[in-house]
């Protein structure tokens, strides 16, 4: 995804709803990767960073206006907890926030006229330190705790495509794969969601491949770029074994997908494919080209 | 279930906080930049000004008081980490120390508390009916607020309700569409929409412009 070429007014209309998302709700564990690889590829993540966090304070100020209206003495800090909360602050201020050294330093290099690119740098390191020493980030993800960074496993795309299914946003697509060859055994189907642009493919049966002969790609049609223009969904491999679980890569933002399609392509993929060899299509609605190559 | 949209009264009241006689939240000199180097009596007047604020917060996101206690002291051990990161140019002290709260808790509790927390029945949209009329009058808790209120106020009734049900009620994008009976697309162009439309009159009311266009076309 080439994202360095679109104006930052211009964010497209699935980004803006995970802002808000994430200013209201919070993002699960696949939308926060797709907003991270945005912000990644993102010419200016500054203005990002600006923007997220308007979209919280706009959200908290709607909010303030729901805090209770019951009497003002249950409204108020319990004394017990009030005094937890000054011990914490005595053990938090205990020592010098070092942050503050960082922050002095990209301070005294704008006074000190020294390139954006260098002053860019001070404030990258800055929010290096902040990162290491508060585990503050406007970006991080959900956190589970407030004691340190925890090392997790990464989960197996099992796992991932469990999550990414039991997960609470209701507008998954789930279709089963059809084979164009009537005498194939393969199966299975492709899950995605449009709020998160994930998703995964699931092969039972489709035959392995040595990918220094040939490699599987997936193309998505979207009913915005229309039959013509299938999206790469990406190049991947199907090992031996019974079930196959890919997640898939799909260069730019789907909108409404319509199609998907497998095909069998020279190693490293293609850029427009004949779909010569096509073994397997799921259809979220059926389209014209589905249909074309279905009735062939 | 489906609810009819149009059957909520906006606001009407606007001087219960005056007659409860509660402080305007951003009426003192900001605590924050105080905070941030550890001053011992400005972390108490922080605790003073916002303790109930985020009680508050954390009484309604978390599942019981006792988690709602950790999630205080959660949320203000976050808050004297980020102190200095508070800009007046560009909201109230009490917005941005409510932004760190909400922050807080949707990381800790709110979207782990599945679809199944807040029944959606007339009772509960009744109650959100409640919470508007009162929310006008809190309204005067806050410039932020006010205007947010406000601007608010100016919506569309769709885009009105759908907002307050997330904002308010904690309500997923599906299980608004759910409730509402609106789609599932038109629930979050209501919300694309309605909050950009809002973020941008709240900011442009104040020193800085958004420049982020939200309000673009429908989604599908």
């Amino acid at each position: 995804m080439n994202y360095k070429r679109m104006n930052s007014e211009d964010f497209p209309d699935w980004f803006v709803d995970l802002l808000l998302l994430r200013a209201t709700d919070g993002l699960d564990e696949s939308q926060q990767r797709m907003f991270d690889k945005f912000v990644e590829e993102y010419a200016n993540p500054q203005k990002i960073e600006l923007e997220a966090e308007k979209a919280e304070l706009a959200v908290a100020a709607i909010d303030l206006n729901f805090q209770s209206s019951e009497p003002e003495e249950e409204n108020t800090l319990p004394e017990g907890l009030r005094r937890k909360v000054l011990e914490g602050a005595k053990e938090h201020f205990k020592t010098e926030p070092v942050t503050k050294v960082a922050e002095e330093k990209v301070e005294k290099a704008r006074k000190d006229g020294l390139t954006s690119r260098e002053a860019l740098a001070w404030l990258a390191a800055a929010a290096a330190v902040t990162l290491l020493l508060t585990g503050w980030n406007p970006f991080a993800g959900p956190s589970p705790s407030s004691s340190g960074t925890e090392i997790v496993a990464e989960k197996t795309a099992e796992e991932k495509f469990d999550d990414f299914v039991a997960a609470e946003e209701a507008d998954l697509i789930r279709v089963p794969w059809k084979a164009t060859d009537e005498s194939s055994l393969a199966s299975g189907e492709v899950v995605w969601r449009d709020s998160s642009q994930m998703g995964f493919m699931v092969f039972n049966g489709l035959r392995p491949n040595n990918p220094l002969q040939f490699q599987y790609q997936l193309w998505i049609f979207d009913s915005k770029t229309g039959s013509s223009n299938p999206v790469d969904g990406g190049v991947f491999d199907v090992p031996t074994g019974e079930t196959a679980v890919i997640p898939i890569d799909a260069r730019i933002p789907i909108s409404q997908p319509t199609t998907f399609a497998v095909t069998e392509e020279i190693p490293g993929g293609v850029v427009v494919s004949t779909q010569e060899k096509l073994p397997l299509l799921a259809e979220v609605d059926l389209s014209p080209q589905a249909e074309a190559i279905l009735s062939e | 279930m489906a609810v009819a949209l149009n059957t909520f009264p906006l606001p009407v009241t606007r001087n219960k906080a005056a007659q409860l006689e509660r402080p305007l939240l951003n009426s003192e000199h900001p605590v924050l930049p105080d905070v941030a180097t550890g001053q011992p009596e400005a972390i108490e007047a922080c605790l003073d000004r916002y303790g109930g604020l985020v009680w508050s917060l954390a009484r309604r996101n978390c599942p019981d008081e006792q988690t709602a206690e950790d999630a205080v002291q959660d949320v203000f051990i976050k808050l004297w980490q980020v102190a200095d990161r508070f800009d007046p140019n560009l909201a109230s002290e009490a917005t941005f120390v409510a932004m760190i709260a909400r922050r807080r808790l949707i990381d800790l509790y709110r979207k782990r508390r599945g679809n199944n927390s807040i029944a959606i029945d007339p009772e509960t949209l009744e109650l959100q009916e409640d919470a508007q009329r009162d929310a006008a009058s809190r309204a005067e808790l806050n410039d932020d607020a006010r205007q947010a209120e406000n601007f608010l106020s100016e919506l569309p009734l769709e885009q009105q309700h759908v907002i307050r049900l997330s904002v308010y009620d904690g309500l997923s994008h599906s299980r608004i569409a759910e409730a509402t009976g609106l789609a599932l697309g038109t629930v979050k162009t209501h919300i694309r929409r309605g909050l950009g439309d809002l973020q941008r009159r709240l900011f442009a009311a104040g020193s800085y412009d958004s420049g982020i266009s939200m309000d673009r076309g429908s989604s599908r």
